[in-house]
């Protein structure tokens, strides 16, 4: 009882160097992608000018048709630059990987052997850590990797500085929750009239969103600001960059903030969960009171690897695709 | 005496029969999970033409007045409102079947085909709405288990902790107490809040002390859903196998199991006015000039959303072995 259908769908867009997925709700069978900006009349050597996959190949693979000298040559795209089949529905942790060491310095360094290094901007778990249980199966975005040219670091950039630890795992974590907003872990809170929060992942909250936060009290000493447990704020200010949001909470009479110790066993983490938006400082601000609405963020498609020689170009590359889907 | 003697025999290996396999049209059941996310949950309506999102407001409370006045004037307070908007989207899938068949076909492909949609349908609905309480909700988590772990396996203070913030938050309870009988064996019931679990977390749940079965209510279970698995204080529980369990989460590597504990008012499901969930038939006429195929499928435009967060709390946690 079989049935034979195909389709094409084809686009354009300009590379800013990083990972582009291309949003396909029905299954991919072939993609064609075309680097324009490579294709010029006197091509230079080792420009890559095509890529090519289909359904059957290596997820991460693929052939691409580079320039040379002389003519033109097809050879395999390097294991995991070229094209991946993406759901961002599904979002299983990747393997365990070990840790040596995560360091006390203000911005943590974790060590593991250099072919596991995430790619800045992942999403990290950390898993039973000697010495830094307080972070046990808590998510991180990751940083910089190698700051310390070891060869074999990254940042947890936006952790609360901790004791140093040994001998623990972690595992990426491909995607965000599905859903929008998302509740966050705290990494810090200042002691200010305008308490600005840091989190432990890269945030997506709006100036004009409501959250209410979440503070237990493990010790006498952590997570401390006990005063701020259920008190619900709105979000005045938004910097992305730093991780941070700016609230209008005085915090500055409060205990500091401060995180527990290995010691201190199991605990619930603080946390600042999104329950709404105050319109009157987004519609100020001119942000988008709808932009806090609950949705789903999950999509289906083919992402292309970004950078120099792969299928999602180097920044300013125009790139056309063209995905094609059929199935009997 | 006759004898017979037969030279030539026509067995199945010789002559095989012409339909070596007997399809019976009495078709086994497709075993389903319980669909538990969206009991208790409000259901709204987008008037269509009037976009795609949907909100729904609140007051917060005023501040009280706790100083005497004398006489001179003083300054109003400000009253301040929460707004709770959620997006609808569109959700689908459809198969399509061809005219020919290999061999034989005995059932009827398109009623099964159509209660196979109606279940994916609702088995959707279902997963979009735990993966909204995932992301969206505060948790708590299980400590003082035996396992050792971050969260731990299901422990009586923990459960007591959850009840006690929700009623911190002043969250109105979903079920109403049943008052004890003179039966053997049976306990009364308290006023609750509903908890949406896993049916892995049942061995660690009907350890608890003071933990009843729904065998043991009042009126024996009468009344009671096919989810349910019994009361825990103010709490009881409904177990799902698509009960909402996070790969990989816990400290020590494991599975953490959330448990959706709720009230009224917690949680809601916005469908689209003029846009009813529902079948998607197409019949072989409109798929080729030669009518070889038809589709069916199933279409749903709708959000899952945390009407107040003050009236939800998810509990984690491991299990014991």
């Amino acid at each position: 009882m079989s049935v034979s259908f195909s389709g094409q769908n084809s686009g354009r867009f300009v590379s800013d160097g990083t990972n582009k997925l291309i949003p396909i709700q029905s299954t991919v069978s072939t993609v064609e992608v075309f680097n324009a900006t490579k294709a010029t009349i006197v091509p230079a050597a080792g420009d890559v000018v095509s890529f090519y996959w289909q359904e059957g190949m290596a997820n991460g693979g693929g052939f691409k048709e580079t320039n040379l000298v002389t003519g033109t040559v097809v050879s395999p795209i390097a294991a995991n630059q070229g094209f991946f089949l993406t759901d961002t529905s599904v979002n299983n942790p990747g393997p365990l990987t070990a840790i040596t060491t995560i360091s006390a310095d203000p911005i943590p360094l974790v060590e593991t052997a250099e072919a596991n290094l995430p790619v800045p901007g992942s999403i990290v778990r950390i898993y039973d850590t000697l010495g830094a249980l307080q972070i046990s199966s808590i998510d991180f975005t990751t940083g910089a990797v190698d700051p310390d040219g070891a060869d074999s670091t990254f940042e947890l950039v936006h952790s609360a500085q901790i004791a140093a630890g040994t001998t623990g795992n972690f595992a990426v974590i491909p995607y965000n929750p599905m859903f929008y907003p998302r509740n966050r872990y705290i990494s810090s809170i200042s002691q200010a009239t305008e308490a600005v929060v840091k989190f432990t992942v890269q945030h997506d909250y709006a100036i004009g969103q409501k959250i209410q936060f979440i503070i237990p009290n493990v010790t006498t000493a952590a997570f401390g600001m006990t005063a701020l447990n259920d008190v619900v704020a709105s979000v005045i200010d938004v910097d992305l960059a730093a991780n941070t949001i700016t609230v209008d909470v005085d915090t500055s009479a409060m205990t500091a903030f401060a995180w527990p110790l290995t010691a201190n066993g199991r605990f619930t983490f603080a946390q600042v969960v999104p329950i709404g938006g105050d319109n009157a400082p987004a519609l100020n601000s001119g942000t988008n009171p709808l932009a806090y609405a609950t949705r789903n963020t999950a999509q289906k498609g083919i992402l292309l690897k970004g950078g120099v020689g792969n299928p999602g170009g180097a920044a300013n590359d125009i790139i056309y695709w063209r995905v094609g889907s059929s199935f009997n | 005496m006759l004898t017979w003697s037969i030279k030539v025999l026509n067995l199945p290996n010789t002559l095989p029969p012409q339909v070596q396999n007997y399809y019976d049209d009495v078709l086994i059941s497709t075993n389903h999970p319980s669909l538990i996310m969206g009991i208790g949950a409000e259901e709204s309506s987008l008037k269509a033409k009037n976009g795609s999102t949907f909100t729904r407001s609140r007051y917060e409370k005023l501040p009280m007045g706790l100083v005497p006045l004398t006489g001179a004037p003083t300054n109003g307070v400000q009253a301040k409102r929460i707004d709770v908007s959620a997006t609808v989207q569109y959700y689908g899938l459809f198969q399509a079947v061809n005219q020919q068949i290999e061999l034989n076909n005995s059932d009827s492909v398109l009623n099964s085909l159509a209660q196979l949609n109606g279940l994916s349908m609702r088995m959707s609905e279902d997963k979009l709405m735990s993966d909204m309480l995932e992301a969206s909700t505060g948790f708590i988590n299980c400590t003082g288990g035996s396992n050792g772990d971050l969260p731990s396996n299901l422990t009586e203070s923990s459960i007591m902790e959850a009840i006690s913030a929700l009623r911190q938050n002043d969250a109105p309870m979903l079920m109403i107490g049943e008052e004890g009988r003179d039966a053997f064996g049976t306990a009364p019931t308290f006023d609750a809040y509903v908890v949406k679990a896993n049916t892995r977390v049942i061995p660690d749940l009907s350890n608890l002390t003071d933990f009843v079965p729904k065998w043991n209510y009042p009126r024996g279970g009468e009344g009671c859903l096919p989810s349910e698995e019994g009361s825990f204080r103010n709490s009881r529980w409904l177990v799902s196998s698509a009960g909402t369990v996070t790969p990989q989460a816990s400290g020590m590597g494991r599975d953490v199991y959330s448990n959706y504990i709720h009230g009224t008012e917690a949680i809601g499901t916005i469908r689209q006015d003029n846009f009813s969930s529902g079948l998607r038939y197409r019949p072989p006429m409109y798929s080729d000039p030669l009518f070889q195929n038809y589709t069916i499928g199933w279409v749903a435009a709708l959000v899952p959303y945390v009407v107040n967060e003050l009236n939800i709390l998810k509990l984690r946690c491991t299990l014991s072995n």
